[in-house]
């Protein structure tokens, strides 16, 4: 049943920001906000959680839901604590939500113990009580507004008994507004009696899930005046049908008046079996079980009822390509103009300049579609610290900043594992154990810090412990033994951290669960790497390490730096450029027979010639006559060796490993404005490679190249 | 035509002939999406002497070939009536350097012979059959083995 099936879907996706919006509440709670609206938010997404679930009969869901969202009640209701164990335990079983609702969707089998342990856990709290609510049948439409009927023996004179008929339409729910507040807020003015009219409801193939299905009559006994009872749905003015009446003028005393109100037992689930159980979903908080009246306060319409559209990612990708081309289709029409050598009137030169501002602000409106905040990932990663910590036996946490900052889906998706690994190298290997820590004179518990910010058009995350720091005699002994460097090498502290990137690296001393997987830092940085990021590390002994990485904002274009080397023409990244310098003879000196080094800003760099490297055919030409692009690779610094350079330009990343293959010392292709393709340089792979067999057989070849083209001409 | 003799006859494959170092080659036409002319190529680095380089395809970059290299020819050197015959397999799309683009043949499959020991000889293996025709041989370049042969390289 392809609708069903569809609907399902739906409610997935929702999950899945209602598990966001859990955490995040979570997250408040356990940073010690347990405010009405923190707790109230994390109630409603369990509930919320537990109404979809109901109507999809996902039992194991529904019955973990309600023992969780009877847990939060009693928190919501002041009867607990909301101490800090009892916090450990919510986040526990906000994973435990997380791991059904995702096994429910995957419709894979779920881990019963830890099911079954939480569950239990929750149930302990309850104390006896809880207990009581074991045989838990879910409701799908409960209208069971348990509001007694106004006492009229008790009517006071001067009241006034309203009816209000009211049917909010399908705006109501979609600019955030909730029913149940609407009718709460009625409730303080007086005594209510609520009737739902479900009359409205389609069968379940003509449901739509954001339609409004349901109209409510309100019977209101009230001293207050009229104009008080319509300034209730003062702010849904135009979102609902609202027909307020006044059925008897207080004083009267005339008690017969009151119309007689539909049984409110009628539109108890009687008839469920015919109702779509979905008809929780466009309001869920506004279905049966919340506690109308210990929330004497209206609770706040939702924080995010922001218009969103979901939009499936490949028809954005279309468009980012599209655009891509766009781009460089003005560029080539840019540079075809001024190849024809006429004098540019004044009207054209504005038009070009007009087109190349409008192709690059449609180009960032697009990119800016496919952007997300990094908060959902961050959340993620303080589950992996809290399950990392209870393994290592550490006392952690996990401080958050900068989560709103936005970066491309692409590469928050593939930043996931780079980063559980590296929190996991944090706690793991970064932090010492609590005895030691005390020791220390630091607190017994550590703190990762997870942090993004923007760095001049890039995304910087850091991963910062305050644990014992790089452990540098150490990393440089395994070093040793596993060969990867000689033993008597003089290596400075830099180039130790470095070490760690290696392949076949780990400083796990021992193999735990956690960390040796035999993924080490090196299938990190590749991968980080391969997002047109880089990594790097700074330690100070007893006070911890950072790892920053720094990751484009996008994948598809990058600020380059184009070159020339011989015929060929080159693009390096901007981003890892620290100057570009013509050197003095004076600065340049040779190492042994091939190396050269160039002198500055009192260190020595070594020199890389980048067509040499990549076996491009060039003239000899002297050093002097280059120019030397000073880049940062891996911490230290290289003099890259160019023919000279020809502008500075944002290009479009295009894959060579899409029809090709990946090619060491380059990252990718793009097309320049006369259509060519030039290829982007990698600098940590440019840097790190010494000349390899390869290179060095595709130069002999092109020696040969060189050699026939002189044959033939 | 009758839908007997559809019946009869195998149905017939159409191959586009090529030029190669002088010799005559043929592609499935399926695989063939757009022939187009010379352009000059951007040289990649590390890259085996057969590939030319990669061009611009409407956004796309892709590999040329030098099929008369790939096949133990002297290099081309390529000029304006060179033609980059554009093929896709597997989602991979390549452009191979020939001297012209001939004809288009229509081929039944007894028309095609094997091409006994093309296997074993690097220069050969990219060469799944032979098809005689009045003016002489042709052989038929298997598209498959031709992007292999660039992926395995190093």
């Amino acid at each position: 049943m392809a609708a069903l099936d569809a609907i399902r879907a739906t409610f997935f996706e929702e999950c899945e920001d209602l598990i966001e919006a859990l955490n995040e509440g979570l997250g408040e709670m356990a940073g010690g906000d347990h405010g009405g609206e923190t707790v109230n938010a994390v109630f409603r997404a369990v509930h919320s959680i537990k109404g979809g679930a109901g109507s999809f009969g996902l039992n194991d869901l529904v019955g973990f839901a309600h023992t969780f969202e009877t847990v939060l009640d009693r928190i919501r209701s002041g009867d607990l604590e909301p101490a800090d164990e009892l916090i450990a335990l919510l986040q526990r079983a906000g994973d435990v939500l997380a791991d059904l609702v995702e096994t429910a969707r995957d419709e894979s089998p779920f881990d019963a113990a830890a099911v079954s342990t939480t569950s239990d856990a929750l149930e302990a709290v309850l104390g006896e009580e809880g207990a009581v609510e074991e045989e838990f049948v879910f409701d799908a439409v409960g209208a069971d507004f348990d509001f007694a009927l106004p006492d009229l023996d008790d009517d006071e004179p001067g009241s006034t008994t309203y009816t209000i008929a009211f049917a909010p339409r399908r705006d109501l729910y979609a600019t955030g507004h909730e029913p149940l507040v609407l009718i709460e807020a009625l409730a303080d003015l007086g005594e209510i009696a609520v009737a739902v009219d479900l009359s409205g409801l389609p069968g379940i193939d003509a449901f739509d899930w954001e339609g409004s299905y349901l109209a409510w009559e309100i019977t209101l006994v009230s001293s207050e005046p009229e104009g008080a009872v319509r300034e209730v749905f003062e702010f849904v003015d135009g979102l609902c049908d609202l027909e307020i009446t006044v059925v008897r003028s207080g004083g009267s005393g005339d008690a017969t008046g009151l119309p007689e109100l539909p049984d409110l037992d009628d539109f108890a689930p009687d008839d469920a079996a015919d109702l779509p159980d979905l008809s929780v979903e466009p309001s869920p908080a506004a279905s049966a079980e919340t506690p109308a009246r210990e929330n004497a306060e209206p609770a706040p319409a939702r924080k995010d009822a922001r218009a969103t559209l979901r939009v499936d990612v490949d028809r954005i990708d279309r468009l980012i390509n599209t655009v891509g081309e766009l781009i460089i289709n003005q560029a080539m029409i840019t540079q075809r103009v001024r190849e024809i050598g006429v004098p540019l009137t004044p009207e054209i030169a504005t038009d070009l300049d007009d087109y190349k501002q409008l192709a690059r602000e449609v180009q960032e409106g697009v990119m800016g579609l496919r952007t997300q905040p990094v908060k959902q990932l961050f959340q993620r990663m303080t589950r992996i610290a809290r399950e990392t910590a209870d393994v290592a036996g550490k006392s952690a946490q996990l401080v958050i900043e900068g989560e709103e900052t936005e970066v491309d889906k692409k590469v928050i998706e593939k930043l996931a594992d780079p980063l559980t690994h590296m929190i996991r190298n944090s706690i793991d290997h970064g932090l010492e154990v609590p005895e030691k820590r005390r020791e220390a004179g630091k607190p017994e518990r550590g703190t990762v810090k997870l942090t993004a910010c923007y760095k001049s058009g890039d995304v910087l995350i850091r991963i910062a412990d305050d644990g014992a720091g790089l452990n540098r005699p150490r990393i440089r002994q395994i070093a040793i033994e596993k060969g990867l460097i000689p033993a008597d090498v003089d290596l400075s502290d830099a180039e130790i951290d470095q070490l760690l990137f290696r392949p076949g690296f780990s400083t796990a001393a021992s193999v735990t669960s956690l960390s040796g997987r035999g993924v080490g830092m090196d299938v990190v940085r590749t991968s980080i790497a391969a997002l047109g990021g880089r990594i790097s590390i700074a330690s100070t002994p007893g006070e911890g390490s950072v790892f920053s990485i720094l990751l484009p904002l996008t994948l598809a274009v990058l600020d380059g730096m184009v070159v020339r080397l011989g015929e060929e023409t080159m693009v390096v990244p901007i981003a890892c450029i620290e100057e570009a310098i013509r050197p003095r003879k004076d600065d340049l000196s040779r190492l042994g027979t091939g190396r050269t080094l160039f002198f500055n800003r009192g260190d020595y760099l070594p020199v890389i010639d980048l067509a040499e490297r990549l076996g491009h055919p060039t003239r000899a030409k002297k050093l002097t006559k280059k120019t030397l692009l000073i880049i940062q690779s891996n911490g230290s610094r290289v003099a890259l060796a160019v023919d000279g350079v020809v502008d500075k330009r944002q290009v479009v990343i295009k894959s060579l490993a899409k029809n090709y293959r990946h090619i060491a010392g380059i990252s990718a292709a793009t097309i320049l404005g006369d259509g060519k393709v030039a290829l982007i340089v990698d600098p940590d792979g440019i840097a790190e490679d010494p000349p390899s067999a390869g290179s060095m057989r595709s130069r002999t070849e092109d020696e040969t190249r060189r050699e026939e083209k002189k044959d033939a001409a | 035509m009758p839908p007997e003799a559809e019946t009869l006859a195998a149905p017939a494959e159409l191959y586009a002939t090529v030029i190669v170092a002088g010799q005559d080659f043929c592609i499935d036409i399926k695989r063939v999406r757009e022939n187009r002319r010379w352009s000059p190529t951007t040289t990649l680095p590390h890259a085996p002497h057969y590939l030319m380089g990669t061009m611009n395809l409407r956004g796309e970059v892709i590999p040329i070939i030098d099929l008369a290299a790939l096949f133990g020819f002297a290099r081309i050197e390529p000029t304006d009536r060179h033609v980059i015959v554009i093929i896709e397999h597997e989602e991979k799309i390549i452009g191979l350097a020939v001297e012209a683009v001939r004809r288009i043949l229509s081929v039944t499959p007894d028309q095609i012979r094997d091409a006994p020991g093309a296997k074993r000889d690097t220069s050969t293996s990219c060469i799944r059959g032979l098809i005689t025709t009045d003016g002489g041989v042709i052989r038929i370049i298997s598209v498959g083995d031709v992007v292999s042969a660039m992926e395995e390289v190093l």
